[in-house]
């Protein structure tokens, strides 16, 4: 291998629209307007040491991008409730004994991640308490009967991990601080982490794009709205 | 200039302890402080809010060397007679990926930009990391610790992406990266509560004060407007 050519005849764009091919159509939110990022900040970095992030606004983010970014925020927390509650659900039935204490440590994580996405929604009205519906309906609850093997099991695990990786991927871009930025990325990597693992079957699942797939993003129906939201015009 | 460390993932103890702790990869996570000494201040250090952020051509120019440096480890690998047929697989893949991140990071590059090679002081590293790891469980030791290496690079870049659809871009690098270092960790001696920590973490990255200055990445342009 030798370094790339850089007349590539591939555009710029169309590489990195590459990444984001169905988004459109499976993100579970994608943006509904444009980001002015001319007027970014953060703090300068400390030269010796890796940078961090800062808590600073992304530019001055409109209504409807901090309307989008409480939307993930919500659906986010709700889809961290349905996959610990899986955990919870199928977890002890697993036969390998430190396979379900993974999985019992793994539904606490989810859970605290459930936190940690409700900390970031305005409103203690707007805290999601339930687990989505959408995914419990139409993921988890048609394979239930299926869930008879360690194999099954560690399958559903998986996938659900995966859909967590794509969706929060595919939001990154909707951040409106670098915090929530890099955190969506940080969080995103851990599920993907556990999605290469526990696939098929716990045999685990090899990647085959340097991107990591919008595919698996949950469907747009999955997506939770505001109580005002629902109560409105149908959204933005 | 104070840095917020108390919304960054805990994981780092976990991922770090992993890497002390697999053979052969002391080397690659000390890859940061090969380089950081070397380093002036940061390019951005003390610049106002607004000149502080990373545009693409300098983080392009910054990392595509490493991710070529990647596809070199493989091709060590897959010529160290180490590999199962299972893992010579994979390791095309990985390497293909490798390869594949480096073509979209080359795209960003400004005009000005010289073509991007491998990192010779990481290849050198991992030449003899590699040469010197006598069975599979080594080598894919060591391409644990440069996979954990170049993820935790790419996710400390992340927020600092002025563009950010280029962010969204590197963090599907980042979920694919820790993948393939979940998948070699497994097989190289880690558990999978080390290697499945609740959050990914950029500790262990190679510094990103290494990038070049912003301001000198002359063409850069963002595909926000477009979008």
């Amino acid at each position: 291998m030798t370094p790339t050519d850089r007349d590539a005849s591939t555009s710029r764009r169309q590489l990195l629209l590459t990444g984001t091919v169905g988004a459109a159509a499976t993100a579970f939110l994608a943006a509904c307007g444009t980001k002015d990022n001319s007027k970014s900040g953060q703090s300068g970095v400390d030269p010796t040491t890796t940078l961090v992030t800062p808590t600073v606004p992304l530019g001055e983010p409109s209504e409807v991008e901090l309307a989008t970014e409480q939307q993930n925020l919500r659906t986010a927390a709700s889809l961290e409730l349905v996959v610990a509650a899986a955990y919870t659900t199928y977890g002890p039935k697993l036969t390998d004994a430190e396979l379900s204490a993974q999985a019992e440590r793994i539904a606490g994580e989810h859970t605290e991640l459930a936190d940690t996405f409700n900390g970031a929604v305005d409103g203690a009205d707007q805290k999601v308490t339930d687990p989505n519906e959408w995914v419990q309906t139409n993921v988890i609850d048609p394979v239930a009967d299926q869930m008879t093997s360690d194999g099954a099991i560690l399958s559903l695990m998986g996938k659900l991990e995966s859909t967590l990786a794509a969706s929060y991927t595919q939001v990154v871009s909707d951040a409106t601080t670098t915090e929530w930025r890099g955190r969506w990325a940080a969080i995103a990597a851990g599920a993907a982490r556990r999605a290469a693992l526990l696939s098929n079957g716990g045999d685990g699942a090899v990647p085959t794009s340097a991107l990591y797939p919008s595919t698996d993003a949950v469907s747009n129906n999955a997506k939770l709205v505001s109580d005002a939201e629902a109560e409105g015009d149908g959204g933005s | 200039m104070p840095i917020d460390r108390s919304t960054q993932p805990t994981a780092g103890t976990t991922r770090r302890t992993f890497l002390a702790r697999t053979a052969g990869i002391g080397a690659l996570v000390t890859a940061g402080a090969v380089v950081a000494p070397t380093l002036g201040a940061a390019p951005w250090a003390g610049a106002q809010a607004g000149d502080s952020e990373l545009t693409d051509a300098a983080f392009a120019s910054f990392a595509t060397p490493y991710e070529l440096a990647a596809v070199q480890a493989y091709l060590l690998a897959l010529r160290s007679g180490q590999l199962d047929a299972t893992w010579t697989d994979r390791a095309r893949q990985f390497q293909m990926n490798h390869q594949a991140t480096a073509d979209t990071l080359t795209t960003l590059l400004g005009d000005e930009d010289p073509a991007p090679r491998a990192d010779a002081d990481l290849v050198e590293q991992l030449t003899g990391s590699i040469g010197g790891a006598g069975s599979q469980e080594a080598v894919l030791g060591v391409l644990a610790g440069l996979e954990e290496t170049l993820a935790a690079t790419h996710l400390s870049a992340v927020p600092l992406l002025r563009d950010p659809i280029t962010g969204r871009t590197v963090a599907q690098v980042v979920a694919t990266e820790s993948q393939q270092a979940a998948l070699l960790g497994i097989d190289s001696g880690a558990t999978f509560e080390e290697l499945t920590p609740a959050e990914a973490s950029d500790e262990g990255g190679i510094p990103l004060s290494d990038a070049p200055d912003a301001g000198d990445s002359t063409g850069e342009t963002t595909t926000t407007a477009a979008n």
